[in-house]
């Protein structure tokens, strides 16, 4: 009987745990909505980290964005040209990339390298001042931690997704199409092949792109800033690290499916 | 009114004395409190609200923390200036913005003007000017000169001191007693948190009210000296 109490207090454990992660995260993102709206939250401090922010994410991901839109450019784009050309279906090329390239893929390749480049650094941050009492020292001093350190990061994030995440969706798109007519398997123009994708694009892929970027940047700053402040003195970045990416990716996945769920 | 008010409180954390504490700091007044740097650091965040109570009121100018809502609570923290056990950490990046960080957040003052300010104040604490760049390239002592520039900045109303008289800078001990003064003289009342040593028999400090802060509570207030 015992033995079963124990099983399931671990259990129970678990589950408050799981639960209470979920429903800060849901706090925070209402209390970024709900206060980044008042301009009185936007005080000197608060902007000064909201430029620091987005400078550091954008410039800091804009090489690997670069990147990763041109092989996607090849690997998707390319190949889409290719083979719908050769089943003679070309005329449904704007609507595939707008459904596979802009609503699913895109939105969930800038959240992970959202994350990788500015997300965990930010765990590491916030759990280094955690850990060392200096977040202690900023309320004593009278300073939000939320307002200071949680609301301009999210906010910025959510900027710099949806920033990043167009200039991913253009770059894969051009890519694909200079490799496709190297290679002979577009007859039409640049501006013709772009107004193509464009026409394709129905209301709800027009809501449901900006709106995954924007979440999924809240749920990343979210996620992270979350694991850095909740740790505890004996721990470093190598053990909130993991388990900032961790949530994040699951957060990433979770509005992916859900956003593509509900619209 | 006073400055600070701490009226039969009992905090709730293990650190302080179950025993009922009772202060009062009139405007120019000056407390010094032997303590230990644990205890006393508890101590200051009770001053601050910063302390669950069971019982009694601290209350700082006028104002109980329980009863004032929170961006108001943060608002009134802005008018009170502390120096922190552990002064400057050493991976902060930017010095001078960390020292800067809360007048910018509570006022509208030109940082300009906050800068100047914080620069003349640095050159009473025997800094050269406001220290700039990471707080790695500065010894010690002068992370403890640039945390009593960032107490004292802006012409705080309470001045919480957590800073053992035997600290190994002599000149910074005096330079606290030095701008303390003028700032009790402006208004400010100061509470002094220091480990018990020979220290706190130096003459050349003269506290108005002197305390003790052990296991049993905060020892009986008694006033020493009335400050000119």
């Amino acid at each position: 009987m015992n033995r079963f109490r124990r099983f399931l207090r671990a259990l129970g454990a678990a589950t408050r745990t799981r639960l209470s992660f979920t429903l800060q995260l849901a706090a925070l993102v209402w209390g970024v909505i709900r206060e980044g709206a008042q301009p009185n939250t936007w005080r000197r401090t608060t902007r000064g980290l909201f430029r620091t922010t987005l400078n550091r994410v954008v410039g800091g991901s804009l090489g690997t964005i670069a990147v990763t839109g041109i092989v996607v450019g090849l690997g998707l784009v390319f190949e889409a040209l290719y083979w719908l050309r050769t089943a003679g279906q070309e005329g449904q090329i704007g609507r595939i990339l707008a459904v596979v390239l802009i609503r699913e893929v895109t939105p969930l390749l800038i959240g992970i390298i959202l994350l990788g480049r500015g997300g965990l650094a930010a765990t590491a941050e916030l759990g280094v001042l955690q850990s060392e009492g200096e977040v202690g020292v900023l309320r004593a001093q009278g300073l939000d931690i939320f307002q200071l350190l949680v609301l301009p990061r999210a906010v910025a994030f959510a900027v710099a997704a949806f920033t990043l995440g167009v200039v991913f969706v253009m770059l894969a798109l051009l890519s694909g199409f200079t490799t496709g007519s190297l290679a002979g398997v577009v007859n039409q123009s640049v501006f013709g092949f772009l107004d193509a994708v464009l026409r394709a694009m129905s209301l709800s892929d027009l809501v449901v792109f900006p709106l995954k970027l924007l979440l999924i940047g809240l749920v990343v700053a979210g996620a992270c800033c979350i694991t850095g402040l909740s740790a505890r003195q004996t721990e470093g970045p190598s053990t909130l690290m993991p388990r900032g990416f961790t949530r994040g990716i699951t957060g990433i996945l979770a509005v992916t499916v859900g956003v593509s769920a509900l619209l | 009114m006073n400055v600070l008010s701490i009226e039969g409180a009992r905090a709730e954390d293990d650190r302080l004395s179950d025993a009922p504490m009772d202060v009062a700091l009139a405007e120019g007044d000056f407390a010094l409190i032997e303590t230990g740097a644990r205890r006393g650091g508890a101590f200051a965040d009770l001053c601050l609200g910063l302390v669950p109570l069971t019982a009694g009121r601290v209350r700082v100018l006028g104002r109980g923390w329980t009863t004032t809502p929170p961006a108001q609570a943060d608002a009134l923290r802005g008018h009170v200036g502390r120096l922190f056990a552990m002064p400057i950490r050493a991976e902060t990046p930017d010095v001078a913005r960390r020292i800067l960080l809360a007048r910018l957040h509570h006022t509208r003052v030109p940082e300009p003007v906050l800068r100047a300010e914080a620069a003349a104040l640095a050159i009473r604490f025997g800094l050269p000017g406001l220290p700039a760049g990471p707080a790695r390239l500065l010894s010690d002592a002068d992370l403890l000169r640039a945390a009593c520039v960032r107490a004292f900045l802006g012409g705080p109303r309470l001045v919480i001191l957590e800073l053992p008289l035997a600290v190994q800078e002599p000149e910074v001990l005096r330079a606290c007693l030095t701008v303390g003064a003028e700032a009790r003289g402006l208004g400010a009342a100061v509470l002094w948190l220091a480990a018990s040593g020979a220290g706190l028999r130096d003459r050349s400090i003269t506290p108005t009210h002197r305390f003790r802060l052990t296991d049993s509570g905060l020892g009986a207030p008694r006033t020493v000296k009335v400050a000119a």
